[in-house]
């Protein structure tokens, strides 16, 4: 796999690329500086983390989405997968997007890190929430053949997970309770996630090797 | 140089390829067959992208499968084209030269005698998105191309092109056609039947013919005319008495 290739994919989604550019730089600094003002900057602490969580890890799959769709739905996207046998895999392009989209979200991180401690914890909890949805995408892409109803499928699932208040909602979703520790939450959700996102990543591999 | 022996090709219960066998020499091969006939499946199985369930493709008496040197001889070109249509053409092509491993130092000089061999070197830098459909469709003739590969796969090239695309298209074959093994599969006879060396019909799964034109003419003496006509049949009678089994 040759890392050019990703170069010209993430060209070709030209002004889609931004995007989450924009709300990683912008949207979310603004949102925290709004909130500081209005709180105060430790009280303002929990109630950022909260928000950003609703936008950075559902927002880790908008690349490969749209990067996604010459290799699921393009016209002619058999190229993709006969030109070179070992090509056939993209698991590779996957964690590749995956960890672009995470070097951009540890640099917020790391510049909430002036302000704030625990922040580690945060963005430990905050990778592997994206690296769920990077995965269930990856699996949901090959099942279905089809980028936008598996990106609406997860977007259905974090409005699902964030507004409903109801038991199973609370036993589905990936978020953090309100009031439970951080530390408590990696301990527990955090891994339980991490194992289920490894799982849709194999299966994923699976899929994709069955695609052609 | 390029074998198929025994192959069958099923999706689930339907069985798609029937105990197919070919031998290819360099020249030009019609694959001829009405839609549902297996062509595309066929070809599929030809580029590698399928696994097959029974019999044997082999380049050069090699099988192909994980043959890295049958699939740096392969240019592919399928029935729909158009990927990356915010890429130049330029940047385009020099993706597809990177799938294909295309040495760095070559790569600029095959794109751009690609670009010209299908005609279209003034559009360089246009992005894919402002080409028309004929010149999209060239862009993918210079994909197929590019390398210079000994084995060239056209699935349904001339669909949905005008009659000067498809003038330009038989021009193109005539370029490019030398010292190579070209396969153009259709079911439009007029397509193949002036350009092609040999041409191979398949119906359901089955080739039921492999001849010359002339060859393939013959299947239809006496049977659409009648005995005494003095008119010749064509080979799209002789195509149409194969498939129906006249």
């Amino acid at each position: 796999m040759d890392v050019r290739l990703i170069y010209y994919d993430f060209k070709n989604l030209k002004v889609y690329y931004f995007i989450p550019v924009l709300i990683i730089f912008l949207f979310i600094p603004v949102l925290s500086i709004g909130m500081v003002k209005i709180y105060g900057i430790e009280i303002a602490h929990i109630m950022i983390f909260r928000e950003a969580e609703k936008y950075i890890p559902i927002m880790s799959a908008w690349w490969t989405t749209f990067i996604f769709r010459e290799y699921i739905e393009g016209d002619g996207n058999e190229l993709l997968y006969c030109v070179n046998k070992r090509g056939k895999l993209k698991a590779f392009q996957i964690v590749f997007i995956f960890l672009w989209y995470i070097l951009h979200v540890s640099i917020v991180f790391l510049v909430g890190s002036i302000f704030w401690n625990n922040i580690l914890a945060e963005f430990i909890k905050t990778v592997i929430q994206c690296f769920f949805f990077t995965s269930s995408l990856y699996m949901l892409i090959y099942t279905l053949k089809s980028t936008t109803i598996s990106f609406m499928i997860l977007l259905i699932y974090e409005l699902f997970s964030l507004f409903i208040n109801s038991e199973i909602t609370h036993f589905i979703s990936i978020f953090g309770d309100n009031g439970t520790l951080i530390m408590n939450i990696i301990g527990s959700k955090s891994l339980v996630v991490l194992f289920i996102s490894i799982v849709f990543f194999v299966i994923g591999v699976y899929k994709n090797k069955r695609f052609y | 140089m390029f074998e198929i022996s025994n192959l069958y090709k099923s999706f689930k219960k339907n069985q798609v390829l029937k105990d197919v066998s070919l031998s290819f020499e360099n020249g030009i091969y019609g694959l001829l067959g009405p839609n549902g006939a297996g062509k595309t499946t066929l070809i599929r199985c030809m580029v590698n992208l399928y696994d097959i369930n029974k019999g044997v493709i082999k380049f050069n008496g090699l099988s192909i499968d994980n043959n890295d040197e049958f699939l740096s001889n392969i240019g592919y070109l399928p029935q729909k084209f158009g990927l990356f249509k915010e890429l130049t053409a330029y940047e385009n092509l020099k993706y597809f030269c990177i799938l294909k491993k295309i040495n760095k130092d070559r790569m600029d000089d095959e794109i751009k005698d690609c670009l010209k061999a299908v005609n279209l070197e003034d559009r360089i830098n246009h992005k894919v998105s402002t080409l028309s459909g004929g010149m999209i469709r060239r862009l993918g003739i210079a994909q197929a191309i590019l390398g210079k590969p000994r084995i060239i796969i056209f699935d349904e090239p001339t669909a949905g092109l005008d009659p000067e695309e498809r003038i330009r298209f038989k021009n193109i074959l005539t370029q490019i056609k030398k010292d190579r093994l070209i396969i153009i599969s259709t079911h439009i006879v007029e397509d193949i039947e002036a350009s092609c060396d040999r041409i191979i019909i398949m119906n359901d799964g089955r080739v039921l013919k492999s001849g010359s034109a002339k060859e393939i003419k013959s299947a239809a003496i006496g049977k659409v005319y009648g005995e005494k006509s003095k008119l010749k049949p064509t080979v799209e009678d002789g195509y149409m008495c194969i498939i129906k089994r006249i």
